[in-house]
């Protein structure tokens, strides 16, 4: 095995060590008795950065070239025109 | 620069036509998914009943259902490393270590199905359904139990699909030290990947919060 994959082999242990890890920091998180609003933002925040660990390192993201990162970019962008989109309702019913 | 070392720039720099299309499959399926999503949390803020922060489920029975979603959370983890294992031994050319780490994938994502199977039918059990008894006594949750089975059902759809293409994949009578199957292979483990990121989302959205 030369030393690039020796390398990447270690890398993809460390990133599921990390997955495993935040998927605990989540569960444990959830049953602190947040605030609703706070509990959304966490659990949210973690499950992103679960997220981007996958698609970096996973499915190599960090590679791929710009044509891909703008793909997926514009997913992304789609998906966060959607949620933006409702939080003027979501904003009067906090009220 | 000689013709041939032009020609390996080039290469270099040109994306792989069957790639460049799996990610435009996993961009629809982003946006399909991403709908449904985004629906969901605006059904959940606006609900008396199961208001988006605190888990929605039913109390008496939260525990099981949340162990079983964290047991499924494991697996499906674990069968993303597995995969993204088989393919790395793939293009290094060792087979039976692609073989392996490809079996276990399968095997993950089967448990993960029997797993799902088991919580749906509890869920059948308690009348956590549309219709159900529960349901009938608390009409606020119908909504609710709509989109779970919806978008778990769909999800677990994907994950079958996954499971196909994997077997197709250990049935393939092409050479697995080629640079042709390398690539089939590192298109299932792309598609793999992607429905463990959709899981990400689901299982803190419907167990958690």
């Amino acid at each position: 095995m030369s030393a690039h994959n020796s390398d990447e082999s270690f890398v993809f242990g460390a990133v599921f060590a990390l997955l495993l890890i935040l998927t605990a920091v989540t569960i444990v998180s959830a049953r602190f008795g947040m605030e609703p609003l706070m509990g959304v933002v966490v659990a949210m925040g973690v499950a992103s950065a679960k997220a981007g660990l996958i698609g970096i390192y996973f499915m190599r993201l960090r590679r791929e070239p710009v044509v891909v990162w703008c793909l997926v970019v514009a997913g992304i962008s789609a998906v966060a025109t959607l949620a933006i989109g409702i939080l003027p309702d979501m904003a009067l019913k906090l009220q | 620069m000689s013709v041939s070392a032009s020609a390996e720039t080039l290469s270099d720099d040109v994306i792989d036509p069957g790639r460049l299309g799996l990610w435009l499959f996993l961009l629809s399926e982003i946006l399909l998914f991403g709908g449904f999503f985004a629906s969901y949390v605006m059904m959940r803020w606006g609900s008396p009943d199961c208001r988006l922060g605190t888990p929605a489920w039913p109390a008496p029975d939260y525990g099981t259902t949340l162990s079983m979603a964290a047991l499924n959370t494991f697996i499906l983890i674990t069968s993303s490393y597995t995969m993204v294992r088989s393919v790395l031994a793939c293009e290094e050319g060792r087979v039976e270590a692609f073989r392996r780490n490809l079996w276990a994938t399968i095997g993950l994502g089967a448990a993960f199905l029997a797993v799902k199977a088991v919580e749906y039918s509890l869920k059948f059990g308690h009348g956590y359904y549309p219709g159900g008894h529960f349901v009938v006594e608390h009409p606020g949750y119908a909504i609710f139990f709509s989109f779970y089975f919806v978008m778990t059902g769909l999800h677990g759809v994907h994950v079958l699909v996954g499971l196909i293409w994997n077997g197709l994949l250990l049935r393939s009578r092409q050479d697995p030290r080629s640079p042709e199957f390398a690539r089939k292979a590192e298109y299932a483990g792309l598609y793999w990947h992607f429905v463990d990121v959709v899981w990400v989302f689901l299982f803190p959205l419907f167990y958690l919060i």
